[in-house]
């Protein structure tokens, strides 16, 4: 009876032994996925949360002109009064329009979702909500006859940021622009 | 027990949950399919052009464009499979079909695809028909189709000096694109020629929504016009996407493993481009042509006011590759980089869109007179380049010049029998002339080889000089001819020639 037991056990060990080892990658991976999904999720809400405001816009808290070399030597560049716009492309856009605060809205906007194709985009999760983000400041622009190569201009303005845009695109996906009032900032 | 909630778990992780999507009355969804070989960038950059270019509010509902991407595979290898073999086009449908099914959010939806994005164009209106949506709530938009058929006879445009569809899908792909139904002639009309309209080429934005901007905006317009918002069936969103088979997975398993492994392995998106144009260089080689396959001159692809010229500035158009195609051809320019050098055969007054050609067949394309102006509301066409009782050189009836194909001796290696090329007047003139004056006279020309090329220019028997892209003289009035002779590294030579008149 042992013998036979020990036969069967001889016979039915690799087999079991495969699927609990399969099984295993199976939790492990289920818990990455999990785990990824979840900062995915996050990332993804940040970047549909991230929006320009009237302070922006008047310019109340506008940041001092940065050190060009220190701004280019790196693809984010420099945010000194956290915004999430890039001080130098933010200051460009206040020295061109000083006078219309609804260019200077819609352009502030587009400037703000393109930066984060640099640096937010980690998959392709998270540069679809870029691009969701990007069409509806693009809806933005239009609906302000501003003009957003300009804007593309000043952002994608080195050979590293270059390099991270098409890096980022690697991501790319079908989209649509996300729904909802195109511009943060509106006027009358 | 508790191994089946942790099975539970599993399987719930690998089914991933619909969101329920609307589906609005009002609005217009624009669904942009991009060719093949466009670059990321690009790819997102025509569907924003195209939103440039729409109104925002037609019929007093929004338009919104949303990208339907269509990606390419094994480094350019898997699209070319794609376009020659449209069954292997499935994987990416439904991949288009599933991504959509979020993003559209209006029953009245225009689908417009460009290159081979048509192709998926045709094969979306197809679906979406066939799973929940009334025939009368979508259509379809083509540009530069290599299809032969555009799917609920919607329109198309293709210009007849697109070369990737009149050369390259004619030549190399067993496809059998739609006639060209726009021609150099209504370029040369369209309310949207400027000093920067590009003259040649497959661009969506430089050419369909450059120099026939009005045109295609109009007709895409047209088309939304014609869309009624009738409620479907589907049981979620606007229509019900495919599922993830089994085979889809698979698909999507092998392509995330092959595509990265092809694209790191160096074949690149070049090898499309370049890979047919060393394959015709092999021909070309083999049957003893001298010189490069690019050895040819090359046409400036925008027009130009030259400075200090009033005079009638002629182009040479002797090739088939605009500027642009040819940076793409020599990998400087990642794009639609599928494109000949042959020489340019004049634009063919190609048979109406409702005729059946030889090749391939139309259904339900809508006929349309290449020559005639397009049927959208445009804006009268700007007065001709050249008024007829302007005493300025005028425009050279035919091309009599010695133009040969390929660079000199060898008899060529091009199958493409000698055409002469396209001659384009340029901007006119800013005030005529006074009659029976010397006037300075300006041709420009572009020659290109890869390893280096240099020119001279004379005008009637003067002997040659260097020149380089351009080349001026003061003329009496009379009969004249211009010559340019382009040589290689190795001492090929080719020699365009023009004949005018000053009167």
């Amino acid at each position: 009876m042992k013998d036979s037991l020990h036969a069967v056990w001889r016979w039915v060990k690799w087999p079991l032994i495969v699927l609990a080892v399969l099984y295993a990658i199976d939790v492990a991976w289920a818990v990455w996925y999990r785990s990824n999904e979840a900062q995915t999720n996050t990332a993804v809400a940040a970047i549909h949360a991230q929006k320009i405001t009237l302070a922006d816009v008047m310019g109340t808290n506008l940041p001092p002109v940065p050190d060009q070399a220190e701004n280019d030597a790196t693809v984010a560049g420099i945010d000194k009064n956290n915004n999430n716009i890039r001080d130098d492309v933010e200051l460009a856009i206040f020295k061109k329009y000083p006078n219309s605060a609804k260019i200077r809205a819609a352009e502030l906007q587009y400037a703000m979702t393109e930066q984060m194709y640099l640096t937010k985009v980690t998959n392709t999760e998270t540069w679809k909500a870029v691009a969701e983000e990007d069409g509806r400041a693009h809806l933005c622009i239009l609906q302000t006859k501003a003009d957003r190569k300009e804007i593309e201009f000043l952002v994608f303005n080195t050979q590293i940021r270059k390099d991270a845009q098409i890096k980022a695109f690697e991501f790319i996906t079908s989209f649509g622009p996300a729904s909802g009032t195109v511009c943060d900032v509106t006027f009358e | 027990m508790r191994c089946h909630f942790r099975i539970i778990f599993v399987i719930g992780l690998l089914f991933p949950f619909f969101a329920e999507a609307s589906c609005f009355e009002k609005g217009y969804t624009v669904v942009f399919a991009n060719g093949i070989l466009n670059s990321k960038i690009e790819a997102l950059e025509n569907s924003k052009e195209l939103q440039d270019k729409l109104p925002a509010i037609f019929n007093n509902e929004p338009i919104v464009v949303k990208l339907a991407y269509n990606q390419s595979h094994l480094a350019g290898i898997g699209d070319l499979v794609e376009a020659n073999f449209p069954v292997f086009d499935d994987y990416d449908l439904n991949t288009i079909l599933m991504q959509m099914h979020a993003d559209v959010t209006t029953r009245k939806v225009l689908l417009v695809g460009h290159s081979q994005g048509s192709v998926y164009a045709n094969k979306i209106y197809e679906y979406l028909v066939a799973h929940g949506v009334p025939a009368q709530d979508v259509a379809v938009y083509a540009v530069a189709t290599p299809a032969s058929y555009v799917a609920g006879g919607g329109k198309y445009i293709t210009y007849t000096l697109d070369d990737i569809i009149s050369l390259f899908v004619k030549k190399y792909t067993w496809l059998h694109p739609l006639p060209a139904n726009v021609t150099f002639s209504d370029l040369l009309n369209s309310p949207d020629l400027t000093t920067d309209t590009v003259v040649q080429g497959h661009s969506f934005i430089d050419i369909y929504l450059g120099g026939f901007g009005t045109r295609t905006v109009g007709d895409m317009q047209g088309a939304m016009a014609q869309l009624a918002s009738a409620e479907g069936t589907a049981k979620d969103g606007c229509f019900d996407p495919p599922g993830k088979t089994l085979a889809y997975r698979a698909q999507r398993v092998t392509l995330a493993v092959a595509d990265p492994v092809v694209g790191t392995a160096g074949a690149g998106l070049q090898l499309a481009g370049k890979g047919v144009a060393v394959a015709a260089n092999a021909t070309k080689a083999a049957a003893g042509a001298v010189g490069s396959f690019f050895s040819s001159l090359i046409p400036k692809p925008r027009t130009q006011n030259l400075p200090g010229s009033f005079g009638v500035v002629k182009a040479i158009y002797g090739s088939s590759v605009s500027e642009k195609d040819l940076q793409e051809l020599l990998g400087t320019n990642q794009g639609s980089a599928v494109v000949l050098a042959a020489p340019q055969t004049p634009p063919p007054a190609p048979a109406p869109a409702s005729k059946q050609t030889s090749k391939g067949e139309v259904r339900g394309a809508e006929t349309q007179k290449p020559e005639t102006a397009p049927a959208i509301p445009v804006a009268p066409p700007p007065p001709p380049p050249i008024p007829e009782d302007t005493p300025l050189i005028p425009a050279p009836p035919a091309i009599t010049g010695g133009y040969t194909p390929g660079f000199g001796g060898g008899g060529g290696g091009d199958s493409t029998p000698a055409q002469p090329p396209e001659t384009v007047a340029d901007t006119p003139p800013p005030a005529p002339p006074q009659p029976s004056e010397p006037m300075t006279i300006t041709y420009t020309f572009t020659a290109y080889d890869e390893n280096g090329v240099s020119t001279v220019c004379s005008f009637d028997d003067a002997p040659p000089v260097p020149c380089e892209g351009t080349y001026s003289q003061l003329l009496d009035p009379g009969p004249h001819t211009f010559a340019v002779t382009a040589t290689d590294l190795v001492g090929n030579q080719r020699t365009e020639t023009r004949h005018f008149t000053i009167r």
